[in-house]
Order: C-alpha cells, then sequence, then structure tokens
C-alpha cells in the first residue's frame, strides 16, 4: 500500500467513531429544551425536588468510546426530552466501547443555584456546558 | 456484537425474578411505575429481579418492569445499571478465490476472531404500592 493510501486510510479512520443515545420513558417528557442540562454522577448531592423523565443511556463506540462523548450523550438526550439534568450518572468503558446511563430529571422547585431554568435562551455550547464530574474542565 | 452474539446463541434479554416474601401475588396488569432513584414510600418489597442483554437499556428495562409486574409489583426500583465488557473469540469461515483463471476454485478457511461485548445488566427490587 502507498504511503498515500495509509494516509487517506489513517484520516479516514480519525473519525471511526459514533455515539447512540436511548431512553426509556418513566415520566413526562417535555419539548427539547436549549438549556444545557447538568450532569451529576452517581452519589454527588441532589436537590430534593425532582421529577423523573426518562432514563438515559449512551454508548460511544470506536473514537467515541470515552466518557467525553458519552456524558455528552445522555446530556443531549436529556435535553431533548425537554429536562433540566441527568442524575445518578454511571459510566462503564470497555475498550472499544464506552457506555454511561443516568435519569435525565426536570427540577419542579425550580433550578438549582448555578443552573438557568428550563426554557432560557441558553446558547448550546460546549464552552456553557457545566459537568458536576471529576474530568469536567474547571469553568473560569 | 451482535453478530458475535447470534454465533453464541446470547441474544435475547435473560431475566430473573426472585420473591422475597412467602406471600405471592398476582401478576399486576396495570401501569408500572419505575424510579431509579427513589424507594417508593409506604410500599412494600415484594422481591429481587434483574435482566441483562448484551443490547441497550430499551430492551433490558421493559423487561425487568414485567419481571415486577410478575411478582406482582406495580412499581420498579432499579438500583443498579451497569455494563460489562468482555472479549469473546469466535470462528469466522470465510471464501476466498484460490484457483486460476483456468482452473477457478473456491477454497475456505476459519480463523478466530476476537470481538468486546458489552452486557448491560439492571437489577432491582419489585414494590406493591398501595395495593392490599
Amino acid at each position: 500500500m502507498s504511503r498515500a493510501r495509509i494516509a487517506l486510510a489513517l484520516l479516514a479512520c480519525a473519525g471511526c467513531g459514533s455515539t447512540s443515545t436511548y431512553h426509556v420513558l418513566t415520566g413526562a417528557p417535555g419539548r427539547p429544551t436549549r438549556v444545557d442540562p447538568r450532569v451529576y454522577l452517581e452519589g454527588a448531592s441532589l436537590p430534593a425536588d425532582y421529577a423523573e423523565v426518562a432514563i438515559v443511556q449512551a454508548v460511544g463506540r470506536g473514537t467515541h468510546a470515552d466518557l467525553e462523548h458519552v456524558v455528552e450523550g445522555v446530556r443531549a438526550e436529556a435535553a431533548a426530552l425537554g429536562c433540566d439534568a441527568v442524575i445518578a450518572t454511571h459510566a462503564d468503558s470497555g475498550q472499544t466501547q464506552s457506555s454511561a446511563t443516568g435519569v435525565a430529571v426536570r427540577w419542579t422547585a425550580g433550578p438549582p443555584p448555578g443552573q438557568a431554568p428550563t426554557g432560557a435562551a441558553v446558547p448550546w455550547t460546549p464552552q456553557g456546558a457545566t459537568v458536576v464530574a471529576p474530568w469536567a474542565t474547571p469553568q473560569p | 456484537m451482535a453478530l458475535g452474539c447470534a454465533a453464541m446463541g446470547c441474544l435475547g434479554v435473560h431475566s430473573v425474578a426472585m420473591p422475597t416474601t412467602a406471600s405471592r401475588h398476582r401478576p399486576f396488569r396495570g401501569r408500572v411505575t419505575v424510579s431509579l432513584t427513589r424507594d417508593p414510600p409506604g410500599g412494600a418489597e415484594v422481591g429481587v429481579v434483574e435482566a441483562s442483554s448484551v443490547t441497550t437499556i430499551d430492551e433490558v428495562i421493559p423487561e425487568l418492569v414485567e419481571r415486577v409486574a410478575q411478582l406482582g409489583g406495580n412499581y420498579a426500583r432499579i438500583d443498579r445499571i451497569v455494563t460489562r465488557y468482555e472479549w469473546v473469540s469466535q470462528p469466522v469461515t470465510q471464501s476466498y478465490q484460490c484457483g486460476t483463471f483456468r482452473f477457478p476454485n473456491y477454497c475456505t478457511r476459519t480463523y478466530m476472531q476476537q470481538h468486546e461485548v458489552a452486557t448491560l445488566r439492571a437489577t432491582g427490587r419489585a414494590f406493591r404500592v398501595g395495593l392490599p
């Protein structure tokens, strides 16, 4: 194989990854929101007033088999269900796949401090994302 | 993943339900409430349930809920959802041309191929809430 073909194959494989998301409804979903749902790991302290909407899962494969992609996957799935947060988030990783599961919820007594209320027009940007997790990039 | 499992015959959702009390109840036919974070206030635990599969939550959770209903429960409290990964080998048979232009022929060869298989397992408890 020529060097050009090897380079092309490597370039093609740089994007060899996918993230799939799933959910099982356990409550009434809302309209998709542009608010960045906050992600809480299992064991994190939570506001008491929330309503469970769905169990969400993200599966990353290939170059997406990492925490970053699966956490972003559950967050996106929760946003599509009109939720404010993903709680009890748990991630498992293999060598070629990763998976994260959590519970998409809506706050029933207003958002906790530091999170915009549902429906607020917050731009969907990675910089705006808030992850309550050890691997989260510190917010400026 | 599914291909590898199809060869091993492990497709489908496996589930178990075990009562944890002496009393037995008829299967519950109504809507089962599902929670991953809260025990039901005033609920009576009637059993433990588990479902696992190489698929995703949209197949495993409904199976778990069905098991809860079979125990007579109307509240499924899911305690844990974990995914375990393991490498499995399976034989792969391949056909290829091994003849010449004048004498075409096909040969087959079998070799072992490794796949990482993810198994999703959900465990929980069945509760009866507001039922006699």
